[in-house]
Order: C-alpha cells, then sequence, then structure tokens
C-alpha cells in the first residue's frame, strides 16, 4: 500500500511540474527581456498606459499636492484605488460622480479623472474640463 | 541587491536568536514572524520603526551573543541533491521578481501600499491607517507581511516594491526546505523531497498571481504559520513554540485568528494544561489586534469574525453548500494539479491502516479549516459563489502543511521516533 501512495505522490509531482514549468519559463523569459530595460519602462511596459498617465499626472502637480481620484462609473474604483498605490505618498481623495467631489467642499484642487470605458490612465483635467465630462 | 541580501541576512538572524528561546525552529520563517510580532508591538507601543528595528537588532544580538544554543538533536544537515527540486523553483522566482516590477492587483493595491504607508509614516497608526490621506482598501487587514517589507524598505532607504519581492519567494522555499528537514525525521527521504516539491511546483504555489509566491498577498505567510503550528501539534513537545506561530498567524490575516483557536483546542488534546503557554502569545496578539483596530478607521469591510458568529444559526442550511462550492476549488487541475487528489487518498488509506492519530490531528485542521472559512463565506454580504470563486484556492493554501503531513504518514513508516526531542524547551 505505501508504495501505491509513493508512486501516486511521484505522480502528483510529476504533474505539478509540467503544469508549473511552462509558466516559470514564461516568467524568467520575460524577466530576462525586462533586464535591460529601467525600473520605470518595466512597469509601463507591465501596466501599460495606467501607470505612464500616474506618472505623468505626479510629475505635473507639485509634491504633496492632494488630489481628487474621480470615478466616472463605480467600477472604475478598482482603478483608482490601483492608482493610490503609485500616488502615495501624495494624499488622494477619491469620489464616485462628478457631483459627489462638487459637493465636497473641502474638496482638492486638483483632478484626476478615471472612466476605464475611455481608456485605462488617470487624466488631469481642469474643473472646465470636469464640467464637460460630467455633461457629456 | 542590498535589501535582497538584508532579507536573507535579517529574516534568519532574527530566527536564530527566537531559537535561543524557544528551540528549534526554522530560522528565516522564526525571523518572519518574530520581526512582524514584535514590531507591530512595538509601533502599537509608540515607538517609530527606526527605533523598533534597532530594538529588535539588539536583542537579537545579544540573545545569539549571551544565551547558549539549545540542544537540537534530530536536526538534519544533510543536503543531498534532491533538494534541487526545491532550490530550483524557487531560484527562478527570486531571478524573475528580482526584475520584474510588482503588479498584482491586491498585493500592491493592499498589502504593498501598507507598507509603503508604515515605511513612510514609521507608525501603524499614523494619518494613513486613519484614513487622513488617502483611502486604505482593507484598512484593519493584519500587519505582519507589510511591517515586514516595510522593515526592508526602511533599512534599504527605499520604499520600492522590487526591492522587496525577494521575501515572498523565500517564505515558501524556506516552508519547503523545513518540511523536507521534518518529514526526513520520521519518513524515508524521497517521501520527504517529493512531499516539499509538491509544495512549491504546485501553480497555485508557484504562479498564481493571487496568492502565488511571485504576488505580495499574505496566503503563503498564513501557510507557513499554520504549517509550523501544527507540525508543533504532531510533535507534541513544545506549547510555547505552538503560542509563538499562532500569534504569528493572528497578525498575518484575519483568517489567522480562528485557524489559530482551531489549533488551540486541538493543543489541548496534545499539551494538556501546558497548552496555557500556547494561549498566552495567542490572547496577546489578538488583544493587540483589537487595540490597533479601535485606533484606525474600518473602511469596506466588517467584523468577519462577529458578523459570522453572530449570523451562522440562521444560515446554518448555507454552510455544506457552501462548504462543497470551496471544496470543488480543490480540484480545478490546472491550480492544484493533484495535490488534493493525493490528500483525498492518503487519507483514505490511513483509515484502512487505522492510523487515527495523523488522521485525527490533520483531519481536524483541514476540515475545521475548511468549515470555518464555509461558515464565512455562507453569511457573506457578497454573493457566495463569487466570493469564494476569488477567494477559494487561496483559503486552500493555508492548509497545504496538515495536507502534506497527511500524504507523507500515508507514504511512509515512521523512521524515527521524535517525540522525546526538545523536552526541555518548554
Amino acid at each position: 500500500m505505501r508504495s501505491v501512495v509513493r508512486a501516486a505522490l511521484t505522480l502528483a509531482l510529476v504533474i505539478a511540474i509540467f503544469l508549473a514549468l511552462p509558466g516559470l519559463v514564461r516568467t524568467v523569459r520575460q524577466a530576462a527581456d525586462l533586464r535591460r530595460l529601467d525600473l520605470h519602462a518595466r512597469r509601463a511596459h507591465l501596466l501599460g498606459p495606467l501607470y505612464e498617465s500616474i506618472r505623468t499626472l505626479d510629475r505635473q502637480l507639485p509634491a504633496g499636492e492632494p488630489i481628487a481620484l474621480i470615478f466616472r462609473q463605480p467600477a472604475d474604483a478598482d482603478l483608482g484605488i490601483y492608482a493610490n498605490y503609485y500616488l502615495y505618498p501624495r494624499p488622494t481623495k477619491h469620489y464616485f460622480g462628478v457631483e459627489a467631489y462638487q459637493q465636497d467642499p473641502r474638496r482638492p484642487a486638483a483632478i484626476g479623472w478615471i472612466d476605464r470605458e475611455t481608456a485605462w490612465e488617470v487624466r488631469l483635467l481642469s474643473e472646465q474640463q470636469l464640467a464637460e465630462e460630467a455633461s457629456r | 541587491l542590498i535589501p535582497a541580501l538584508l532579507t536573507l541576512v535579517w529574516f534568519p538572524l532574527v530566527g536564530a536568536a527566537v531559537s535561543r528561546i524557544l528551540g528549534r525552529v526554522p530560522f528565516f520563517l522564526a525571523g518572519v514572524a518574530a520581526s512582524g510580532v514584535s514590531l507591530f508591538l512595538l509601533l502599537l507601543s509608540g515607538i517609530p520603526l527606526g527605533w523598533g528595528i534597532i530594538l529588535l537588532a539588539a536583542c537579537s544580538v545579544l540573545l545569539l551573543l549571551f544565551r547558549p544554543r539549545r540542544r537540537e538533536e534530530g536536526y538534519s544537515r544533510r543536503s543531498d541533491v534532491d533538494v534541487l527540486v526545491v532550490v530550483l523553483p524557487v531560484a527562478a522566482m527570486l531571478f524573475a521578481v528580482s526584475i520584474i516590477p510588482q503588479h498584482d492587483y491586491d498585493g500592491t493595491a493592499f498589502w504593498m501600499l501598507k507598507a509603503k504607508a508604515i515605511a513612510t509614516e514609521g507608525a501603524v497608526d499614523g494619518p494613513f491607517f486613519r484614513g487622513e490621506n488617502t483611502f486604505s482598501p482593507r484598512n484593519q487587514y493584519p500587519l505582519l507581511l507589510p511591517i515586514d517589507v516595510a522593515l526592508v524598505m526602511q533599512i534599504s532607504g527605499g520604499a520600492d516594491d522590487l526591492a522587496v519581492r525577494w521575501l515572498f519567494p523565500l517564505i515558501l522555499g524556506s516552508l519547503a526546505l523545513e518540511m523536507r528537514r521534518r518529514f526526513r525525521l520520521r519518513y524515508p527521504p524521497a517521501v520527504a523531497t517529493l512531499c516539499a516539491g509538491l509544495l512549491v511546483w504546485t501553480p497555485q504555489f508557484a504562479l498564481k498571481p493571487e496568492g502565488g509566491a511571485m504576488s505580495a498577498y499574505s496566503d503563503i505567510a498564513l501557510a507557513a504559520f499554520i504549517a509550523m503550528a501544527f507540525f508543533e501539534l504532531v510533535d507534541g513537545t513544545s506549547s510555547a513554540r505552538l503560542g509563538f506561530w499562532t500569534a504569528a498567524m493572528v497578525l498575518t490575516k484575519s483568517e489567522g485568528l480562528p485557524v489559530a483557536l482551531l489549533l488551540i483546542v486541538a493543543g489541548v488534546w496534545v499539551f494538556r494544561f501546558r497548552i496555557i503557554a500556547a494561549a498566552v502569545p495567542l490572547i496577546a496578539s489578538a488583544a493587540a489586534l483589537v487595540v490597533w483596530r479601535s485606533r484606525i478607521e474600518i473602511t469596506d469591510e466588517g467584523d468577519l469574525f462577529g458578523r459570522t458568529v453572530s449570523l451562522l444559526p440562521s444560515r446554518i442550511e448555507d454552510l455544506l453548500p457552501a462548504l462543497a462550492e470551496l471544496s470543488s476549488y480543490a480540484f480545478v487541475f490546472r491550480d492544484w494539479g493533484a495535490f488534493w487528489v493525493i490528500t483525498a487518498g492518503a487519507a483514505v488509506v490511513l483509515m484502512v491502516r487505522r492510523q487515527w492519530r495523523p488522521l485525527m490531528l490533520a483531519g481536524l485542521v483541514i476540515i475545521g479549516g475548511a468549515l470555518l472559512y464555509s461558515a464565512v463565506s455562507a453569511v457573506s454580504e457578497w454573493d457566495r459563489s463569487e466570493l469564494l470563486r476569488v477567494t477559494a484556492s487561496r483559503l486552500l493554501m493555508h492548509l497545504a502543511g496538515p495536507a502534506l503531513y497527511l500524504i507523507a504518514s500515508a507514504s511512509g513508516a515512521t523512521k524515527v521516533d521524535v517525540s522525546h526531542l526538545d523536552v526541555d524547551a518548554e
């Protein structure tokens, strides 16, 4: 009985290796390819326009200035939460919709607009551009 | 490179110091647990992270210099070529994470953000956790791993995630090597290596972006601490070590507390009155967690534990369907291969052979853990199927240690009686 279990254990390990090896090789190859790039280029490669837009926005605003992240749809909050990580330690405040932002007396002046139906990015908008987005 | 080397030096150093108090422990895992628990307590007492790190380093060095090494019978330093089955995939993961930046969603948006905040603010109850400067999702999640990550960030002088990614594959590798070492004491070496290899090669551990060793989730750390605590039950020699690991579980993930309680209940059977030595650190870490939560903003998830206890009686009919749904994820071939199939087979073999002790111990933790997780999903505000779709495979990871013990017990005869080891560890 023990030898049967050991054979089954060996088979289970072979199956696991068979399942994991291609993915592991793919990941190692990806790492080897990304090695030539600097850190920001690697992130841009992995995250696409979202990361690029966050970096652009971060460079355009003075250090430490708070930013409002406004979501067109509730589902856009996922991108906003993800963006928090790259924006930190810059203070951020989240708003579900333009109205919520406009009604907040303590709203940050800088506006990051997230509408992933249009693009997977955070767009820096002026109040006027925000009003135009809201009226669409 | 410096943060990677720090990860390799700091945690084993602290773990070695822990071994001077508790006896034989895997240095790396014990270092991860002890650093997280002690820094959490220090931060909670108002000591800033930087000073906490200095204090912890000083205590570790003093312990290593002045407290004699404990007796370590049964500690096999022999390392054969078969260890490559563990070392090679972990080396591949380390290579990959040293180049590819962090990008899995939960790991980045939840866990790494907390680490970055702790490293930046030097506190666990500063503006970030009070919800004053940014939205922190799952703000009340336990902080052991983010504190360990913040520690490496703080010492290395940066807050970049690439610098700290080694920690996660090293936890998996350390768990696998410790399992291999422990199993070699009881079972034939081939069985020990096969079990350790199965752990690191199973895609859910090796590859999955949600919870795998190349993500920044806390599930592998919790699986490691549960496994260590479980092995203390199996050995039955040190309830203090059981307490140490359960305290780390509580501060690693919300699921840690109920599973820790389960292990303590099983520990009453094994340790009798000596279980008090295990209960004290567990109660202390649970109390610390409660105090911390009273100081911070609770964001998007309420008191899961309390909710489950209060609502379960009225939804008891949902428990078994939830358990069946959770269990079905154990047989998703692309994530688990034959891991849980062979675990089930091993349980049957042990039953036929009437080997009740391993069956009872592992069964209590696996079935008890699965029931606890099913209960939480049964009373959740979320759609149950959706909740299990995103969590079930990760929850099953927590139970891998007891499962591999079941497999090893069914695969090999007990080679050495280790029950006499470290009897002075109490």
